[in-house]
């Protein structure tokens, strides 16, 4: 059967509620709690956003740094691959100059037996290079390595040189 | 207020207590030895001072200094140093087996450190022995790495040089040093194998030695046996005074000896000087460049043979005798080129004679045998004589 929603509510009568003395009170104080929530959890929020914010900052710095270091140990690697192959191109000058110069073989070999011998110097350097490229007292160590070899030979040609120039000078 | 003068003291006292230097012995073992007692020590890295024994023991004191170190760190430097030793059929054997490898490194390199003087024209002084003495005791004072670094760097001039090791020094610094000490009884036999190591000989030893160093440093006082065999190679080469012995010394860019007497040297592509030779020495060798300071009055004879050399002396104040033997050799007086020996023939001939004058005191004879070599005799009026090599 068919009703009028509206005549229904007329027919039925509400019962008037007086609200409690301590209403208020008890309104303000679930207020208050309900507030205290929001704001823990926007301080959770704001954590998050200053935790992430940093990580991010971290994150961005720390992948440029390693980027920065790659790029100077590329650098550094590349500049002492640059030095080794100078001073190998000119240690072969040298060797090639000093076996023209001399006809003492025996001379020749004493001299390939040291190079030879700083040359696994060289070797036993270079492996303690590769476990650690930024030191630089092994790549000081290295060139210095070289710089002997290129000495000795420069050396020795130096000594020969002046002494053929000397017994030219001398009429004794 | 007495009571924060108080918490103030406390905390002067705490602080200052963490900053001063503190000794850790971390190993000591002593070792009864007799007159047939051997002993090897096997060393990588590091200094290790050798001393007489005050008794009859032979006793290993390891311990390190902290300066101003972390607490939490120090266990960490603790823990790097291990030192093996034994005894058995009378042998004693050490083996340290510390890993310092930073400071092996270092000493690698100290070798090296020494630049070749390469400079066409030197200045060739005269020093008395005790000159030449002074000069190894300065030379061989403990000096920090940096400190050695910047004193051979050809990069800053003296006066830059000077400025900054006193900065260095000035700075409060962080840092242990390592002291490891071995006392070794007068009869012992000592066999040393050591490689990219200071060895610190202190004392005046007279027990047989047989040393092989490669890299680092060798520094003694004085070292007297006839049986001895040191061989030193890629190092830097300090000895106040040799007496008797085998001695090969190899790729040694600086060697100061400041007296030699009844010994057989042999060197390769080293410089070397010494201050005085004694009684009845024989040097051999190749590539080398040799200055003697002095000869002593009774040097009786003093044998060479060298190749591709150049031998410095000079002038004698007591009458000698000389003998050249060799070819392609040349002999300079002063600046002047007074002998050639001949450079066209393999041929050893006389080719230089100093006959004994028969005045004053008579020291000794030398025999020389030289081959693609300079004799080199400098005249000692001449202050600072200059020479074209």
């Amino acid at each position: 059967m068919k009703q009028n929603i509206r005549n229904l509510f007329k027919q039925e009568v509400l019962q008037k509620k007086k609200l409690p003395d301590s209403h208020r009170e008890g309104f303000l104080e679930k207020l208050s709690a309900s507030k205290k929530k929001r704001k823990r959890i926007t301080m959770l929020y704001k954590y998050a956003a200053i935790f992430s914010i940093l990580f991010s900052i971290g994150f961005v710095v720390t992948n440029l740094f390693s980027k920065e270091n790659n790029a100077t140990d590329t650098a550094l690697e590349i500049q002492l691959r640059e030095i080794e192959k100078t001073y190998l191109e000119n240690i072969d000058k040298e060797w090639q100059s000093f076996i023209v110069l001399t006809k003492d073989e025996k001379l020749i070999k004493r001299y390939e037996d040291k190079l030879g011998e700083l040359n696994e110097g060289y070797q036993e350097i270079s492996s303690q290079y590769k476990i650690d490229k930024n030191n630089m007292i092994v790549i000081e160590a290295l060139i210095e390595n070289l710089k002997t070899r290129l000495q000795l030979l420069q050396d020795i040609q130096q000594h020969i040189n002046l002494l053929n120039k000397e017994h030219e000078n001398t009429t004794i | 207020m007495k009571t924060l003068q108080f918490k103030l003291w406390l905390l002067m006292f705490l602080s200052s207590a963490t900053l001063l230097a503190q000794k850790e012995n971390i190993y000591t073992k002593s070792f009864k030895t007799d007159k047939n007692t051997t002993a090897l020590l096997k060393l990588t890295g590091g200094t290790v001072e050798i001393e007489s024994s005050p008794d009859e023991n032979f006793h290993v004191e390891y311990s390190v200094e902290f300066d101003n170190y972390p607490k939490r760190k120090k266990k960490e430097v603790i823990e790097k140093v291990k030192i093996e030793t034994q005894m058995s059929d009378n042998h004693i054997t050490l083996i340290d087996k510390s890993k310092f490898y930073f400071n092996s490194r270092i000493y690698t390199l100290l070798g090296t450190l020494y630049k070749k003087d390469t400079t066409k024209v030197k200045n060739y002084n005269k020093k008395s022995k005790q000159d030449l003495i002074e000069q190894i005791k300065e030379s061989s004072a403990p000096i920090s790495f940096y400190e050695e670094m910047i004193k051979n760097s050809n990069r800053h001039s003296t006066k830059e040089k000077e400025e900054l090791i006193k900065k260095y020094k000035s700075r409060k610094k962080k840092g242990y040093n390592r002291i490891f000490i071995i006392k070794v009884p007068r009869n012992i036999e000592l066999t040393i194998d050591a490689k990219n190591t200071v060895i610190r000989l202190n004392n005046n030893l007279v027990n047989k030695l047989s040393v092989r160093l490669s890299g680092g440093k060798f520094i003694a006082k004085s070292l007297s046996n006839q049986s001895n065999v040191i061989k030193v190679k890629n190092a830097l080469f300090l000895a106040e005074n040799i007496n008797g012995g085998e001695l090969a010394l190899n790729n040694i860019k600086k060697g100061l000896i400041g007296s030699i007497n009844e010994a057989n040297l042999l060197a390769e592509f080293s410089n070397l000087e010494i201050g005085e030779i004694q009684k009845n020495n024989t040097f051999k060798g190749f590539s080398n460049d040799i200055l003697i300071h002095n000869f002593s009055a009774d040097f009786k004879q003093f044998d060479l043979f060298l190749e591709y050399s150049k031998i410095h002396f000079f002038k004698l104040i007591n009458d000698y005798e000389l003998k050249a033997i060799g070819y392609n050799t040349l002999v300079n007086i002063g600046n002047t080129v007074e002998k050639a020996a001949s450079s066209k023939s393999d041929k050893k001939e006389t080719f230089f004679v100093k006959e004994r004058s028969s005045e004053g005191l008579f020291s000794g004879i030398m025999n020389f045998d030289m081959t693609h070599g300079f004799i080199n005799i400098h005249l000692v009026h001449d202050k600072n004589i200059k020479v074209s090599h």
